[in-house]
């Protein structure tokens, strides 16, 4: 049972592979974060868990602004109003995640598995990355992750990063009106990426969270909306290479550990741009190419 | 002067390398937490995989603590590449400077084969030149592209006027930091430290323009850089840092020559200070005539002042935790720059911040709007 008062809230959220601690003195936080994580992933602090990142998400009592700050230690990450204090808690966990972890080569990438094989779905912001990964799990993909496609140096596999589905703007619309049943949680509206809202992983996506799985194929995915039908353009290994890297948070970091493990992705896993109009011939394409 | 042992200091960066195997034979997953929390907040994990690999500790470590110290470990490793990188570019830019051009500090460390350099983070190049030389090395850096960025006009003329170096150099393109100094300590204190020696006793790295401080001359700045500085959110480090230093010193040279170096630069009080809290804090065994060479330029009060700050500033629970550090900062600006200087500091200081902090938010609230995707809105 937990045993939060109002005005200082402290839990573990404990995804897979890093376990988060929020010290807040928010007084919806944990309400808001409860909607979009299941019960059993959250808990009070002491369980015999070691953190990863405690994170303070507190606003200043002293300070005249109204503003909550995500920091992590004495990193600042960002102020935010209370409004919109769900979307930046999570891309603070996101920032932790992408700024200090180099024990996995980490792509900027959604991540869904099928058959005991992974699809990673590498993509610049705006491309549709993110619509497409909600689109495959309520589908029945098991999610990997929507944001962080982490690759194991000595095994090769993928590792879960499993945590709600980040949508934005018009990718809400798509997604309500495709699956009407489906519950979005936590919008915030005037986030300065537009409104966001997010997609809880399906009960199939949680369960798996510690399940690696091997890498299979790589789709670089690109909705249009004013083009037609679908194309799909096989990539050579370099370009895929190249790409890979481009998209990679800490590529250079990895040195020698970071080339060889995308080395053997690219050699093992082909490579294809799809640019897509329409949903259902590009979900049927998909399905083709698997 | 017998030390007495500091045994309500509950820092977990420091308890681990004090007794890395005491503390992994005795730490609660809460300990753990917060050790991997402080050493991240300190830039410590690298240190602390290379402190744990050659002691054959790495397999002890829990699975979560094991990987954030490799993190750690992988990012130092690419801070080496880089650092080199850099300094091919800056042979260039020194290419026939007829004076000598000292890397000090970190870069130093690392540079001189140091092992505790293994793992450990560094923020940017530290360069060190004779003040009369200042004005040519800092024309060769701009040319070569390291400019200034972001500092205001008074934060620039601190630099000019009572600071021993130029405003933080960046290279436009690629980013990397250089500190250019003419000193080792402001040129503003009433502490009449010199460098000439350390400068002096250099010695060249082969085949480069750039030459390392000696040893004993690498300790003697260490200590005044801790002692005098009067920041103290990498405190812990600096610690870490000044006890491994003194311990390879001792090996490649002496505490004979670490005092001689401290006589040389007229720096006797801060290694003073220095020696004994290494030997307070970590229990290290320091010569009794080496102590009593330097005593005399000491004063006990100040010793036991630093004492009482450091007990409070490495104990979270203490009563004067965070009172010590305004006092710790009040501290090291005094002996920088005296009262008067200092008060007129602290007030222009705080004014530049409520307005930096206005001019940051407002371009915050400008960059969200242009990176606002082109659909938000749209539902």
């Amino acid at each position: 049972m937990l045993s939060l008062t109002q005005q200082n809230q402290q839990f573990v959220l404990h995804t897979q592979p890093f376990r988060f601690q929020i010290r807040s003195n928010s007084p919806s936080l944990f309400s808001q974060v409860s909607q979009l994580y299941p019960a059993p992933l959250l808990s009070d602090n002491d369980d015999g868990n070691i953190i990863d990142f405690v994170v303070d998400f507190k606003r200043n009592i002293l300070s005249l602004s109204q503003d909550y700050a995500f920091r992590l230690g004495s990193q600042h990450f960002r102020f935010t109003p209370l409004a919109q204090q769900l979307s930046v808690l999570e891309w603070g966990m996101n920032w932790c995640i992408s700024s200090y972890q180099n024990r996995y080569l980490c792509l900027h990438a959604a991540v869904l598995e099928q058959d005991g094989r992974c699809l990673i779905l590498p993509a610049p912001p705006g491309s549709g990355k993110s619509t497409l990964c909600a689109i495959l799990m309520l589908e029945g993909w098991r999610l990997l992750s929507d944001e962080h496609c982490l690759i194991d140096p000595h095994s090769g596999l993928i590792v879960p990063c499993v945590r709600p589905v980040s949508l934005k703007n018009r990718s809400l619309t798509v997604i309500q009106q495709r699956y009407p049943s489906v519950q979005l949680q936590g919008i915030q509206q005037n986030t300065f990426k537009g409104t966001m809202g997010y997609l809880p992983p399906t009960a199939l996506s949680w369960d798996g969270r510690i399940d690696a799985v091997r890498p299979a194929m790589v789709i670089f995915p690109k909705y249009q909306p004013d083009g037609s039908g679908v194309q799909l353009e096989a990539m050579a290994q370099s370009t895929l290479m190249l790409e890979l890297a481009i998209n990679s948070f800490n590529y250079s970091t990895l040195g020698q550990n970071g080339f060889e493990t995308l080395s053997l992705l690219a050699a093992q896993c082909p490579g294809y741009r799809l640019t897509y109009t329409d949903t259902e011939q590009m979900l049927q394409q998909l399905q083709a190419l698997w | 002067m017998k030390a007495q042992p500091p045994t309500q200091i509950s820092d977990p960066c420091l308890r681990f390398f004090q007794q890395p195997k005491a503390f992994i034979a005795q730490a609660s997953h809460a300990d753990w937490t917060l050790l991997l929390q402080q050493s991240r907040d300190q830039a410590l994990l690298g240190s602390m995989y290379a402190l744990c690999q050659p002691q054959q500790l790495l397999a002890l470590l829990p699975r979560a603590v094991h990987d954030h110290f490799w993190s750690g470990f992988v990012y130092a490793e690419k801070q080496k590449v880089t650092l080199v990188q850099e300094l091919l570019e800056l042979e260039q830019c020194f290419a026939g400077a007829n004076y000598p051009c000292v890397l000090v500090k970190g870069c130093a460390y690392r540079l001189g084969l140091y092992q505790f350099a293994k793992g450990r983070i560094f923020s940017d190049i530290d360069l060190l030149v004779p003040a009369a030389h200042f004005a040519d090395a800092l024309a060769r850096l701009q040319d070569a592209g390291y400019l200034e960025f972001e500092i205001s006009d008074y934060d620039r003329r601190y630099y000019q006027r009572w600071s021993h170096q130029n405003p933080p150099l960046t290279h436009f393109l690629r980013g990397a930091g250089i500190d250019l100094h003419h000193h080792i300590f402001p040129v503003s204190s009433r502490e009449k430290i010199l460098v000439e020696p350390l400068i002096a006793a250099a010695e060249p790295l082969a085949h480069s323009m750039f030459s390392l401080p000696a040893p004993a001359y690498l300790f003697v700045h260490a200590a005044v850089h801790l002692f005098y500085q009067e920041e103290s959110h990498k405190l812990v480090k600096d610690l870490v840092d000044l006890q491994q230093l003194y311990l390879e010193v001792c090996q490649r040279q002496s505490v004979t020559a670490i005092v001689e170096a401290a006589e040389q630069c007229q720096a006797q009080a801060a290694v003073y200070y220095a020696l004994d809290m290494l030997q307070w804090l970590f229990q290290l065994s320091i010569p009794a005539a080496e102590l009593q060479a330097l005593q005399p330029f000491a004063s006990d009060r100040r010793r036991r002042y630093i004492r009482f700050l450091l007990q409070q500033l490495l104990q979270k629970q203490a009563f004067w935790h965070r009172c010590a550090h305004l006092l710790w900062f009040i501290r090291g600006h005094l002996l920088k720059m005296g009262p008067a200087t200092l008060l007129y500091h602290t007030v222009a200081k705080a004014l530049l911040q409520f307005k930096l902090n206005r001019k940051t938010s407002k371009e915050q609230q400008l960059a969200d709007e242009q990176t606002r995707p082109q659909d938000a809105g749209q539902l």
